[in-house]
Order: C-alpha cells, then structure tokens, then sequence
C-alpha cells in the first residue's frame, strides 16, 4: 500500500476511536439502564441533545470555558435522567406488560424534550466551540477537540468500569441485573439503584453530547441520530453487556471513519449499520452476548 | 423470637396463603412443609418483606416487623435463601457472599462460611453460574449466612439435589443451630425435613392444618400417607 494511503488509514483510525468512545459514553447509558430494567430508554437521544444545550448556554450565558461546560452538561442531563425515569418509567414500568410501556413513554418524554428545545430556540444549528487546535505527530493530524475526547472520555469510561467492576453499588446494579428477586432478597434497595443508573447514564450521555457537538455543530436534532446510533451498537453488542459495548462503539466508530474516506458520511453509517445487521443476523444476541 | 398471626399472602386476589399463625424460639428447628403451591414460598417471602403481605401479628423479638423495607428485616435478624438457589451467576462466589450483608460483608464471616463450606472456599474467584446445584444451595445458605441473622429462613434446600448433598443439608442446619441460629426450613422433602427439625407445621392450600413435634408428625398416619409417601 502506498505511504500515503497507509497514514490516511491511520489518521482515520484515530479519529475514529475518539468518536468511537464518544458513542461508547452514550451507548453506555443505554446498556446500564437496559441491565437494571430490561427496558431501552428511547428518550435518551433527547437527554444527550440537553446535555449539549446545557454546555452550549454554559458557554454562551455564562461564559464559562468550553471544560468547565462539561459538569454542567453532565449535571444537567443527569438532572433530566431522574426527572425521566420519576415521571416516565417508575409509574408504568411495574404495571401488567410495563415494559412494553416503558418503550413508548420514554419516546414520548423524548419528542416532548425535542419539541419543548424547537419550540424555544427554533432548529437552527448553532456554532458550538470545543477546544481549539489541531496537533500534528508526524505526518498525523489530529483535532485537539478529538484528542481531548479520547482523553474524557477514555477516563469516564474507566472510572466507569471501576464503579461496576469494584464498588459495592456496581455490584448491586450487577446482582439487579442478573437476579432481581434475589437482589432484593439480600435487601437491595432496587428502586434506589435503579434511580442512580438513570441519573448516571444520563450523565454520561449529556457529557457525550456535550463532547460530540464541536465536532459538528449543535442543533435540537442531533439526539435522533444519537439514539440510533447507540441503539444499533448495543443490540449489536448484545444487550447489556458493559465491555460488548464499549468494544462495539469504538469498532463502530473505527469503521465509520475508515468507510468515510471513499463514501460520504451518511453512507459510511448506513454500511456501519448494514454490518451490524449482519452480526445480529449471524449472532442473534449479539456479538458479545450469550448464545 | 418470631411470633405470626393471621398472616395472609394473596396475588391479584388469588389467595395463597389463608391467615396463618406461627411462632419460632430462639435456636429453634422448625419446618414448613406442604406440596407443590401450599404456599410455602410466599410465607417466607412475606416474612422477608419480599411480597405485600396482611398480618394481625408479625413481631421480630418483640417489635412489629410489618411494613419495614427487606433490609431492615435482614438488619434485625432474618434472612432467606430463596428457592431455586438464586444465586448471582456471573458474579464470584466472593461477590456473591459480600452481597449477603446489605452494605458490605465483613472479612471474618466469609472466612467462617468458607470454614463452614470448604468447596466454595476453593472456588472463591469462580462464576457462581459454573457451580453445580449442590455448590449454588451451599452458596445461597452461605450468602444468608453473611448477614449473621438470628433466624435463617430455607427455602427447598434440597430441591433436585443427591441424597448425600441432603445429607451435607442436615449437617449444616446442625451446625447453624449449635451457633444459637434458628432456622425455617420450607420443603416439600417432609422426611428430611422433619428428620432436622424439632417442630413443623402442615400447609395445605395456604392454611396450617396440623402442626407439632416432628418425631410426632414423622409417625403421624395421615402425615405419612400425604407426604412421606408410605
Ligand atoms: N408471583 C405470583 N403471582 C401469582 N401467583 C403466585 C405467585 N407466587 C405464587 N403464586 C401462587 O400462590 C400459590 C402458593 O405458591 P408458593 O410458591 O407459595 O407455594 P409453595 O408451597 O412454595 O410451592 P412449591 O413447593 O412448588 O415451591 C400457588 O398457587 C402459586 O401459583
Ligand atoms: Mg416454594
């Protein structure tokens, strides 16, 4: 292959995990709330849309910095997360066929959150400023925005896996997940763990927002897209498993990027997502799931 | 140390347990048998808190238990290890244990279970879920066992399991209560059962229809027809 060739690959490559683990931060809040509920929040695309509007405000009202904008977009998602989960899920989810409920009260939590932003600021994309810069290693170029994602979010998404993996709360979302009447036979306090997934998924999903923005701009529809995308990578994961996703959002983020190179950005994630399709076609339970 | 009146368990209006009365002394045996649906499972899962429940009476050492949350039950003194085993099972057997106490098991008591359970002590870091039936009951008891409760309920211990894994059952129950540990033991195996208990009480289609010593109810005609099969 030629040099040329081969270092545009490699750029594509690094581009491509940055915005793979920017997906990873968002399709993660979809997993740990489908591990504690076996529910899809299909609001979430709306909550990571705030996330970037929180920054967005942050930035321009109060001047902060683009980085200190992140908590703010963090809190303020996390915020809609429990407001989310108190009026659409908790009231419904325990009823007769409660989770099919679940599906559509989300969903329309979510359009009400999309209409509520057009209504009030109109759809008209804005300019939104990450960090400036570009860094060039060698014949690599790579925007300072992409490489502080990979920064942020690479340690969100230890400090993550360290919460599950570790802590005695990570490990009551673990035993809810696996046994729901056994964890609350050992006196889990469910509805307590299952309010604090919600609150830090959204979290996680409005910081994701907040860091994917500059890359393009923001506008009120940018959680569709969102949504779909995560949709796509943690059922093609397999639902529910925390590593499968964060595996699958980097590869598809690596693909989307490589692919972008010879078609144009909507084709490169329609193929991204023909492939997944593939996987779930070969593997109904995902590539990580259990078989 | 347990004292139950007119407890009543009903789902969506079908009642599965009638209004009955039990009580349980400290360092007590006592067993709870009765056939496929007499409502074993939902006694202890309304003692636990785990199912809403009515009582007239429902009093842990004295004090009115009705109504508290399960982990505040499991703070007084009771705790259950549930039918089916209901083990965690791509958790450890550690994690498993440590979750038996709600907010954190203690170093000293995994180390008594291990000493009580050898297997599970070789198989500490293992997937719960890779463990046989017989390992997954020893760590379902074991898990109860982490909240050092005064009462420990039982819920089918020996459901599908070998004669000797019974056998090591037995042993257990022994030993839970030489340590001053009352025990509940629900089971359709009413020879086993009554074999480790010092009283039981008969659940037929939710209510208490006989109840006493076991040795009695062992020889008991009408017990021996229904559920010892002879
Ligand atoms: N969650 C539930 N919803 C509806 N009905 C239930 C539920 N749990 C139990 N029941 C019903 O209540 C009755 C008593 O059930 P329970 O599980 O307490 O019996 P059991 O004595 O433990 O039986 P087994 O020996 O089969 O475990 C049964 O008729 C059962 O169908
Ligand atoms: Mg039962």
């Amino acid at each position: 292959m030629q040099w040329k060739i081969r270092m545009l690959l490699a750029q594509q490559i690094v581009n491509g995990l940055s915005i793979g683990l920017n997906y990873a931060l968002i399709a993660l809040g979809l997993t740990l709330v489908f591990g504690v509920l076996h529910v899809i929040n299909f609001g979430h695309g709306q909550v990571v849309m705030i996330g970037a509007l929180a920054a967005l405000y942050a930035a321009e009202l109060l001047n902060l910095p683009y980085v200190l904008t992140l908590p703010v977009a963090a809190a303020a998602a996390g915020l809609l997360g429990v407001v989310l989960h108190l009026a659409a899920v908790r009231p419904v989810v325990r009823r007769r066929d409660g989770h099919q409920d679940v599906l559509l009260t989300t969903f329309a939590a979510g359009l009400l959150i999309h209409e509520a932003v057009l209504a009030s600021r109109g759809p008209a994309p804005a300019r939104f400023d990450g960090i400036p810069g570009v860094l060039h290693v060698g014949p690599l170029m790579l925007t300072n925005q992409r490489l502080f994602i990979i920064i942020v979010a690479g340690l969100t998404l230890l400090a993550l896996l360290y919460l599950i993996r570790m802590t005695r709360f990570g490990n009551e979302l673990r035993a809810l997940a696996e046994n729901e009447f056994a964890a609350r036979a050992v006196g889990i306090d469910t509805g307590k763990v299952i309010l604090v997934t919600f609150a830090m998924s959204a979290a996680i999903g409005g910081l994701g927002g907040a860091l994917l923005a500059p890359l393009s701009a923001f506008s009120p529809n940018i959680g569709q897209g969102a949504l779909m995308t995560a949709f796509v990578i943690v059922v093609a994961a397999g639902l529910g498993s925390v590593w499968g996703t964060v595996a699958f959002a980097a590869l598809y983020g690596i693909l989307e990027s490589v692919l972008s190179l010879t078609f144009d950005q909507g084709m490169a994630s329609a193929t991204v997502s023909g492939l997944m399709l593939l996987i779930l076609i070969a593997r109904p339970n995902g590539l990580f799931g259990k078989a | 140390m347990l004292e139950v009146e007119g407890l009543e368990v009903s789902y969506r209006g079908n009642c599965a347990v009638d209004g009955i009365s039990l009580s349980i002394a400290a360092g007590e045996v006592v067993a709870l048998i009765g056939a496929n649906g007499a409502g074993k499972s939902s006694v202890l899962k309304a003692l636990m808190g785990l199912v809403p429940a009515a009582s007239k009476r429902l009093d842990l050492d004295g004090s009115p238990i009705a109504g508290l949350p399960t982990r505040r039950r499991i703070q007084g003194g009771l705790a259950l290890s549930p039918e089916g085993r209901a083990v965690f099972p791509r958790m450890s057997v550690d994690e498993n244990l440590s979750l038996g106490r709600p907010g954190g098991g203690h170093e000293e008591d995994r180390n008594a279970i291990r000493r009580m359970f050898p297997r599970l002590s070789e198989r500490a870091t293992q997937a719960a879920g890779t463990l046989s039936g017989g390992e997954q009951q020893m760590l379902a008891i074991g898990r109860a066992l982490m909240a050092r409760p005064r009462l420990l309920l039982l819920d089918e211990p020996t459901l599908g399991l070998a004669p000797v894994i019974v056998q090591e059952i037995g042993r257990i129950i022994d030993e839970v209560r030489a340590a001053g540990t009352a025990v509940l033991v629900a089971e359709q195996n009413a020879l086993a059962a009554l074999g480790w208990a010092n009283r039981a009480y008969v659940l037929t289609n939710g209510s208490v229809t006989m109840q006493g010593d076991a040795a009695d109810l062992i020889d008991n005609e009408e017990v021996r027809r229904a559920y010892l099969g002879v």
